[in-house]
């Protein structure tokens, strides 16, 4: 079906149709003057490809595409499989040194532990890996001195590389290291908008910097940007660790004669500020400082919310229903959730999530939301048997059809995740739910303001301008950041602007 | 993007349908049909049984499989179509080396009465609004579902004027096929559905999920209300008897299993929904509904509206527009 329409909007075209040769689209075809032997000859299991065009190069040029598009999802026979083992995949590039593995739980450490042994860094994508095996693995690459980014690694940037998950970021001199995928993304590309990029932003996984693993991926990440000449500034980001992993990390980092910003969100980090350390509290306050230690001339888009969004979000406000309250926060970014809340708590006390900061606000992700509330879609209970949120909308959609009907939402908050790996057009999908989810609060009284960040940059080939403006043409407030995303919804319900650093409007 | 589709020695099903078990346990060998995203078809002594990942979820003839977080990608299994399929005790041997073990998959058997009792016509007909609206609203039209808009009479004729190719094509068919629905002869039955089925873009070509919806919720209602007319068992044995190598053979199992009153869990859900439940838990079984395919599940949800329209005895306003007006 897809094949269809794409060929049908070619130039030259006239009209096109991709076709399993059943009896009655064979007759169809026909009426339509499509009449050739071959379509006589096919059976109902193969398929046609009937293409009218002005001219000869038009067919040949639609016929080229038609297969282009044809090979993307389905392997033909007599197509060389995709390397199914390791041996078979270093026959094809036997200079790799490094390898991405991405089998199921229960054998990753198998693998993984192949690799190493192979004397190849790894990036391990696969999750449900025990914190044991990750233990075991993280000390076998470290005796190997080879970097394991992972296990339930979602992203990272190796000499340009995305691997997993990620954005195009241009080079620079900044060098990360994290603990959360999308932590990293909205890091980068924040660095990117101001202007800058970066060297390497090596993933860490999940599990790194628990007390167990104390940190030996963000420890060898540091050295290896340590030595890593392009490096200028280290960025570490990551969900506050373990004390005495905290206490192994920094001991690494004060030795180190680079410029180091240390985010480990919810955290007050500003005792770290020593030396060549630099503290920040939030994923865009990373961003920013980690900019200006580069050499970045040019502000962070970030720094601030423009007057006239401040004056938007009052007005905003103002419209608002007496029993519309509360921020309903939907995100496919599990550090953009935690960041918000972070943020959110510092405005109104109380936050409640499936992923919470503060454990005495934890509510199941599939219940009803409770005042303000950040439910986390990427979490476990909702990606099982689906695919992730950044890549599968349904479960974000029917969330946000749900908190529109719920009177006392006043503001629903989301994140769109552009670049490798995820949906081919996130706003796209969004638009009509949203579009719906403003006429339901209208047809009951409401005003329902949304507003969102988009992570991207213009070098994703889903275009961030593009999915920026379809947003906003159904009416969304797009923000540069997820802080600042989050900071102009407390706005709106609130009616009031904040007053500590973090609601730093 | 950097692949990251690499070795996968043993992939765990988490649930094997009722009718691919029984035709697993019955042969030793198979042959792949097709590999495409979300499934890989076998086919065993010509029955079919279909490897999908979860996001299809369980359905009779379907393995499901679990698969490593964020590779939903069938494709990038290493097999192509052509390749020998061994099972060997509770194990397939796809290829050379790839393994799928079912030996601790639940079985999956739809269920085919429902644990709420049918609700009162009018109740159904405002839920089939419910469901025709969420579909118009976030379905795919590229098959027939432009002829949701088509089926009430608000806007219809604008509406039915400018169908696509396919809609415009199916618009009379459907019409027929309500027409001889209401008047219980099997002949009529069976020539309008001969003159759907096959026809339309996609592996299951969009007339066939049409069908299979309108069947589907046709079975399910006489199965669970005791003043269902039998013109559903009508419609469903003329089905049976025309689908034979007219269509795809995915798209004739499909309508089989269909024409038995049962089918994949999201329609199944939606059917029960509709039937049965509040108009909340209809949108939300439609948005499920709505994922299949690329347009199969728009184009069954135009059935199940014409289905239970008809169920309840009513037609769509499709039937009572003049189709020569487009």
């Amino acid at each position: 079906m897809k094949i269809s329409n794409s060929i049908s909007k070619l130039s030259g075209v006239t009209q096109a149709a991709v076709v399993m040769a059943t009896e009655l689209n064979r007759r169809v075809l026909s009426e339509a003057g499509f009449k050739d032997a071959a379509i006589d000859l096919a059976t109902t299991n193969d398929m046609i490809v009937a293409i009218e065009a002005k001219d000869g190069e038009s067919i040949a040029s639609a016929l080229e595409e038609t297969e282009k598009l044809l090979g993307s999802g389905e392997i033909q026979a007599g197509e060389k499989a995709q390397p199914a083992t390791l041996e078979e995949a270093l026959e094809i590039a036997p200079d790799a040194n490094l390898v991405v593995i991405s089998v199921p739980g229960k054998f990753a450490k198998r693998e993984a532990m192949q690799a190493l042994n192979r004397g190849l860094n790894v990036f391990l994508f696969s999750s449900n890996v025990s914190q044991e095996e990750e233990v075991e693995l993280k000390a076998l690459s470290k005796k190997k001195e080879l970097l394991l980014m992972g296990p339930d690694c979602g992203t990272s940037i190796i000499n340009h590389k995305v691997l997993g998950f990620g954005n195009s970021i241009r080079e620079g001199n900044i060098g990360l290291v994290s603990a959360s995928g999308t932590g990293l993304q909205e890091v980068t590309t924040l660095i990117h908008k101001a202007g800058l990029g970066i060297s390497h932003a090596i993933g860490t996984g999940g599990g790194d910097l628990s007390e167990k693993v104390g940190g030996v991926t963000m420890i060898q990440g540091l050295q290896l940007l340590e030595q890593d000449v392009q490096t200028k500034v280290i960025v570490l980001i990551s969900k506050p660790p373990g004390e005495a992993t905290t206490k192994k990390v920094l001991e690494v980092a004060r030795r180190s004669k680079k410029l180091i910003v240390i985010n480990f969100l919810g955290e007050d980090n500003t005792h770290l500020v020593t030396g060549k350390l630099r503290a920040a509290a939030i994923l865009d306050e990373a961003a920013q400082i980690a900019c200006k230690l580069a050499g970045g001339k040019t502000e962070v888009a970030t720094a601030a919310i423009p007057k006239e969004t401040v004056s938007l979000a009052l007005s905003e406000h103002k419209k608002l229903a007496s029993g519309q309250k509360y921020i309903r926060g939907l995100f496919a970014g599990g550090t953009l959730c935690f960041e918000s809340q972070i943020i959110l708590q510092s405005v109104f006390g109380e936050v409640f999530s499936n992923a919470p900061v503060r454990h005495e606000n934890i509510i199941a992700g599939n219940a009803a939301s409770k005042k303000h509330t950040c439910i986390d879609m990427g979490a476990e209970e909702f990606v099982e048997g689906r695919a992730h949120p950044m890549i599968d909308f349904g479960l974000r959609k029917m969330r946000i059809l749900q908190e529109a009907k719920d009177p006392e939402t006043a503001v629903i908050l989301i994140d769109v995740e552009l670049g490798y790996g995820s949906n081919d057009d996130p706003a796209g999908q969004l638009v009509s739910v949203i579009e719906k989810a403003k006429a339901i609060a209208k047809d009951a009284g409401r005003n329902l303001p949304i507003v969102a960040s988009v992570v991207g940059t213009e070098g994703d080939f889903q275009g961030l301008a593009n999915q920026e403006q379809a947003l906003s043409r159904a009416g969304v407030i797009i923000m540069p950041s997820n802080a600042l995303a989050t900071k102009v919804s407390a706005i709106i319900a609130s009616g009031k602007k904040g007053s500590n650093p973090l609601q730093e409007f | 993007m950097l692949s990251t589709q690499l070795s996968l020695p043993i992939i765990e099903a988490s649930s094997v349908g009722r009718i691919a078990y029984s035709r697993l346990r019955r042969q030793r060998e198979g042959i792949i049909q097709g590999v495409y995203r979300t499934a890989i078809n076998i086919l065993f002594d010509g029955e079919l049984v279909s490897l999908v990942s979860e996001e299809v979820q369980r359905g009779p003839l379907n393995i499901t499989l679990k698969l490593p977080c964020g590779l939903l990608n069938l494709s990038s299994f290493g097999v192509k179509a052509g390749d020998k399929v061994r099972i060997d005790d509770f194990a397939l041997k796809l290829g050379e080396r790839n393994i799928v073990s079912f030996g601790s998959a639940s079985v999956y058997s739809p269920n085919q009465r429902f644990k709420d009792s049918i609700l009162a016509n009018n109740e159904i007909e405002a839920n089939v609004e419910v469901m025709r609206g969420t579909a118009i609203h976030f379905g795919k039209m590229a098959g027939l579902g432009e002829l949701l808009s088509a089926i009430t009479p608000e806007k219809a004729g604008d509406k039915v004027r400018n169908l696509n190719i396919f809609s415009s094509f199916a618009f009379p068919r459907i019409v027929r096929l309500e027409h001889a629905f209401q008047s219980e002869k099997e002949s009529a039955l069976k020539n309008a559905v001969r003159e759907l089925i096959g026809f339309g873009p996609g592996l299951t070509p969009s007339s066939d999920d049409m069908l299979a919806g309108l069947v589907l919720v046709c079975v399910l209602y006489a199965k669970n209300c005791e003043r269902a007319k039998c013109v559903s068992k009508l419609i469903a044995q003329a089905i049976l008897k025309e689908v034979q190598g007219r269509t795809t053979l995915l798209s004739e199992e499909y309508l089989k299993q269909a024409s038995s009153g049962r089918g994949n869990e999201p329609v199944m859900r939606l059917c029960a929904a509709l039937l049965t439940e509040g108009p909340q838990a209809v949108e939300r079984a439609t948005m499920g509904a709505l994922e299949i395919g690329e347009t199969s599940g728009t184009d069954i949800i135009l059935g199940i509206v014409i289905g239970a329209m008809l169920c309840i005895g009513k037609q769509s306003f499709l039937a009572q527009r003049n189709f020569n007006e487009h």
